[in-house]
């Protein structure tokens, strides 16, 4: 086999702690720039590995085979039905951008004030899709479990005028952000990034991707949620460098809180 | 009598349950639940060793995978190895997210399903890359085997490892790391020679 340059051997390190449940926050910011350098490096391959590993070890391992319990079962069922009464009608594009996924280093450390530890370059998801009015038009009339949440007023200097609000779908893992008076930002220096609060799942936000606002009008900006997303308290904006962070220490431009 | 022509197209039996799903076919949603459920529900409950938190993470799991249907590739890797890609990385945020310490394993032998017996080994018999990583594992020396299986399906960290093994930290995360890399570097041979092999006959 031809030896490895030194980059490409430290990857394969680091591909092998994120497999094994291992990477420190470091470690997890040099494995983003890596990858930022390495770009035709295949970041699944090792966690392919370790699941296929974990598959070979379960197979010699019958005891811990089990059948899952009822109670989950129909749980499942459940939101299987909802899940396609959510997309029915409306399939949602499939994605295929590439996202380094970095939703477990996310640190929500309290609502008053994001702490921010590092940054680490990632690649924006695409840009908004022409019809996201009508897609976010569509989710509202369509999935039953909607929710519709306005922007609280900013008291951040410089988007005190901002406004719209934010729809979501976990049913359907889908959700526009509706914008208005947002400054303009430079997107090769700065870009806005959402946030996605859900305590029942994490208490860390999960990663709602990146975005550009431009001059003038109303923009509707759908949401790359990172990891699935089951019950959100809350909805933040931040102002980030370009390609956004994977903790962020940046003032909340925006809150949207969803009233219990 | 003619045969009634069905009113629905036949399923065509080359999809996969997740290109089906992706196809915007309705059943195949609950197809999935049925054909990886017990699978993943095995895997979440020996890797968090809790049968709430693998219930929490199942669906997870299953959310993200009916989402993600449109990025499965066959040529890529099996539909199976694609689900326990899937799966591990949101077992892994759950690890996570729960901070499971020692002594906090609350896995209940009594449960039990709604009588089935579980339909998860003759999906991976059938999947010829677990077979390949299988035969990896056994040529290990046993205590690297061991590691590999505390870390990678039980889900312990390096560290805990480390104390229950008696051995330095650097030692575990070496042995993690080496593993992975051997096995994954196996599994590029055995597919390159298939394909020389397959280029040779052909």
């Amino acid at each position: 086999m031809a030896a490895q340059s030194p980059i490409r051997a430290r990857l394969d390190e680091l591909l092998a702690d994120e497999a094994s449940a291992d990477l420190g926050p470091d470690e997890q910011a040099e494995l983003g720039r890596l990858l930022t350098g390495e770009p035709r490096a295949d970041r699944d391959e090792m966690m392919r590995v370790a699941g296929l590993a974990q598959l070979a070890l379960l197979k010699r391992d019958a005891a811990a085979l089990r059948a899952m319990p009822a109670s989950a079962r129909n749980q499942l069922s459940r939101q299987a039905m909802a899940w396609n009464a959510a997309r029915r009608l409306t399939p949602a594009p499939a994605r295929k951008t590439r996202s380094f996924s970095f939703g477990p280093a996310l640190g929500w450390y309290a609502a008053a004030a994001l702490a921010l530890v590092f940054v680490v370059s990632r690649f924006a998801p695409p840009p908004p899709a022409p019809a996201a009015g009508a897609q976010r038009a569509a989710l509202i009339e369509r999935a039953p479990d909607v929710l519709r949440v306005a922007w609280a007023p900013s008291k951040e200097p410089g988007f005190e005028g901002a406004s719209g609000d934010v729809v979501w779908s976990s049913a359907r893992q889908e959700g526009y952000l509706r914008l208005a008076g947002l400054p303009p930002n430079d997107r090769s220096r700065r870009q806005y990034q959402l946030w996605v609060v859900d305590p029942s799942r994490d208490s860390r936000p999960v990663d709602g991707g990146v975005f550009d606002v431009g001059p003038g009008g109303e923009a509707i900006i759908p949401i790359h949620a990172k990891l699935p997303v089951r019950r959100p308290t809350a909805f933040a904006i931040t102002l980030e460098q370009a390609g956004g962070v994977v903790v962020s220490d940046g003032p909340m431009l925006l809150v949207a809180a969803v009233s219990s | 009598m003619p045969a009634t022509a069905p009113d629905v197209a036949p399923v065509t039996s080359q999809k996969t349950i997740l290109e089906r799903i992706a196809a915007g076919d309705q059943a195949a949603v609950q197809e999935c639940i049925d054909a990886y459920g017990d699978l993943i529900w095995s895997l979440a409950r020996r890797f968090l060793r809790n049968d709430a938190d693998a219930e929490d993470a199942v669906q997870d799991v299953f959310i993200e995978l009916w989402g993600s249907a449109g990025r499965f590739d066959r040529n890529v890797a099996a539909e199976i190895a694609f689900v326990s890609t899937i799966a591990r990385r949101r077992l892994i945020d759950k690890l996570r997210q729960f901070k499971r310490k020692p002594g906090m394993d609350s896995l209940d032998d009594e449960e039990a399903g709604d009588g089935r017996q579980p339909a998860v080994l003759a999906q991976m018999e059938e999947e010829a890359d677990v077979a390949i990583v299988e035969r990896v594992l056994a040529t290990m020396e046993p205590e690297h085997r061991q590691i590999i299986a505390l870390s990678l399906y039980e889900g312990y960290s390096h560290s805990e490892i480390a104390e229950r093994l008696s051995l330095p930290l650097g030692t575990v995360k070496t042995r993690v790391r080496r593993g992975l890399i051997y096995i994954r570097d196996q599994l590029k041979i055995t597919v390159d020679s298939a394909d020389s092999a397959g280029e040779a006959a052909n």
